[in-house]
């Protein structure tokens, strides 16, 4: 009993101290820094669902190309978006966000169709709360 | 009636959902206030001041996430309807390619109301599992099929259903968005019919109600025989969203929903604001509706939204009822009217909102005909828990 709790002691450290780390390839720059942030307006190019972080779920990725300056960059949005917000190529798009490594940015707030969406906080700790699946929660007017 | 073991269910919820908060990724805790004109939605209009408070967790892990959601809702007015919920699921995103991905969520909840209106607690499973890809940058498939399995202290209301939809999106460079869904739907419930009718429990009437209405209206169906019942639906929606500048969106959809088969295996029903009556939902109409809305981004990224809604819709199975709760043969059938307007800020670590609604319901059976106000103001803060990445 007492070696099975210190197995799973063990495993539960083992699985905090690996859980803060990056995908293989990802560049070292690569965590939102408040001193780089950006706010980016432009068309969205392309969208994309792939692996960002070690032990996270799929990321959506949006290339936006901005008005101003015709620059590209990829944009890491959240894990939860792809499923949550419908974004097509074509849609204009504001994002304020923090620059981390050439051409990428990881997203704190977006703006798009009249909607802002929350992804962050002001520190970039990440904030994509996504709410149970339920008929019964949607009943009523106002969320609650 | 009284299903033994739902508080332990309920319990073992609850201790499941808070203990979340030893490991929770991200935490969000909400109040909303709510003043409505008619709480029971009749031509006895029963106003009320509620409170709803609500607290989600998540933890994600790969692609794997559990979810927590408690709420309670405390009627000022109306004690005794106070009610309280925890649901807790697990949600897994299984990515198909760069443009596709596989969602999957399992999750159990329990409804606890207090005193006369215990009839209405439940314990619920949902199954779900859906699919989204892009066919074309500028367009989105999502197909999705649902279901669930609800429990009810008051057992006519126990239920097995089974929801599957197909949803089909197009942007055009003019900014517009055409979208196509249709739903098919199907609700079994499992012994909706009582052998006498002293078993109805004892519900408190509303005031100024007319005599039959001892209490929410409900009247099941005498069947000594019993056997279960089912309602089957089917939907079709249109909706074109229009984009004006980046601030302005303007969108118009319209739905139609017919029941292929069955009805509704009560004798009445009821829709009360905010309180989720098992006798109402999504399976218990026909008819169609109309939603035209407009969003704008006010300066300082205010969201203000303006809608208005037209539904027509009957309810097969009921019929209008006589002053004595007597069925008349005739079909009943309501059409609403609803104006909403809503203003939204979102900050980095919170967001508030204020929102005014007037329906104005008109039915043939009169103890539905009524129209009133909703006003809601509410704040939710977002609480990250986990890592900085």
């Amino acid at each position: 009993m007492r070696s099975s709790l210190c197995f799973l002691l063990v495993g539960l450290i083992a699985a905090a101290a690996l859980g803060g780390q990056k995908a293989p390839g990802q560049p070292p720059q690569h965590f939102y820094n408040v001193d780089k942030e950006v706010r980016l307006e432009g068309t969205v190019r392309e969208i994309r669902f792939e692996p960002r972080y070690k032990d996270r779920a799929t990321f959506l990725v949006v290339v936006l190309q901005t008005a101003r300056s015709g620059e590209t960059f990829n944009v890491e949005v959240s894990p939860s978006s792809f499923f949550n917000q419908d974004l097509h190529q074509g849609e204009r798009l504001t994002i304020v966000g923090s620059l981390a490594g050439e051409g990428a940015v990881i997203a704190r707030q977006m703006r798009f169709r009249g909607e802002t969406v929350i992804l962050r906080d002001k520190k970039g700790f990440p904030s994509w709360i996504r709410r149970p699946v339920s008929p019964k929660v949607k009943r009523g007017i106002g969320g609650l | 009636m009284m299903k033994a073991g739902m508080s332990a269910r309920l319990s073992l919820l609850l201790f499941l959902g808070t203990s979340l908060l030893v490991r929770g990724d991200s935490l969000s805790l909400a109040y909303n206030y709510h003043y409505t004109g008619n709480l029971f939605q009749t031509s006895a209009p029963v106003p009320d001041n509620v409170s709803a408070f609500a607290l989600f967790l998540t933890k994600d892990s790969g692609g794997l996430s559990v979810l927590s959601d408690i709420r309670y809702v405390l009627f000022r007015e109306n004690s005794g309807l106070s009610f309280g919920t925890v649901h807790l699921g697990l949600e897994y995103l299984r990515p198909s390619g760069p443009k596709s991905a596989f969602h999957f969520a399992l999750s159990g909840s329990g409804s606890l109301f207090r005193s006369e209106w215990t009839p209405f607690s439940s314990f619920s499973v949902d199954l779900l599992g859906a699919y989204k890809t892009y066919l074309t940058p500028s367009s989105i498939l999502k197909a999705q099929a649902r279901s669930a399995y609800g429990a009810y202290r008051y057992s006519l209301f126990d239920h097995l259903s089974q929801v599957v939809s197909l949803s089909l999106d197009k942007f055009f460079p003019s900014l517009t968005t055409l979208k196509a869904e249709a739903v098919w739907k199907y609700k079994h419930f499992l012994h909706p019919y009582v052998s006498v009718l002293p078993e109805i429990p004892e519900i408190p009437a509303i005031p100024g109600g007319p005599i039959y209405r001892q209490g929410p209206g409900f009247i099941p169906i005498v069947d000594p025989e019993g056997g279960g019942a089912g309602i089957q639906s089917a939907s079709l929606s249109l909706t074109a969203a229009q984009g004006l500048g980046s601030r302005v969106v303007l969108s118009v959809s319209g739905l139609r929903q017919w029941t292929l088969s069955g009805g509704n295996p009560f004798t009445s029903i009821e829709e009360f604001y905010l309180v989720p009556n098992p006798s109402t939902d999504e399976f218990s109409w026909k008819g169609w509706t109309v939603v035209s809305l407009l969003k704008v981004l006010l300066p300082w990224d205010i969201e203000a939204q303006g809608g208005y809604t037209y539904a027509h819709k009957g309810f097969p199975g009921i019929e209008v009822l006589t002053a004595e709760g007597e069925p008349t043969g005739t079909p009943r059938k309501d059409t609403r009217r609803w104006f909403e307007a809503r203003l939204e800020k979102a900050f980095p670590a919170f967001s508030v909102f204020l929102a005014y609604s007037r329906a104005d319901n008109r039915s043939n059976d009169p103890m539905f005909t009524w129209s009133g106000p909703l006003f809601l103001a509410g704040i939710a803060w977002n609480l990250p828990l986990g890592r900085k990445e």
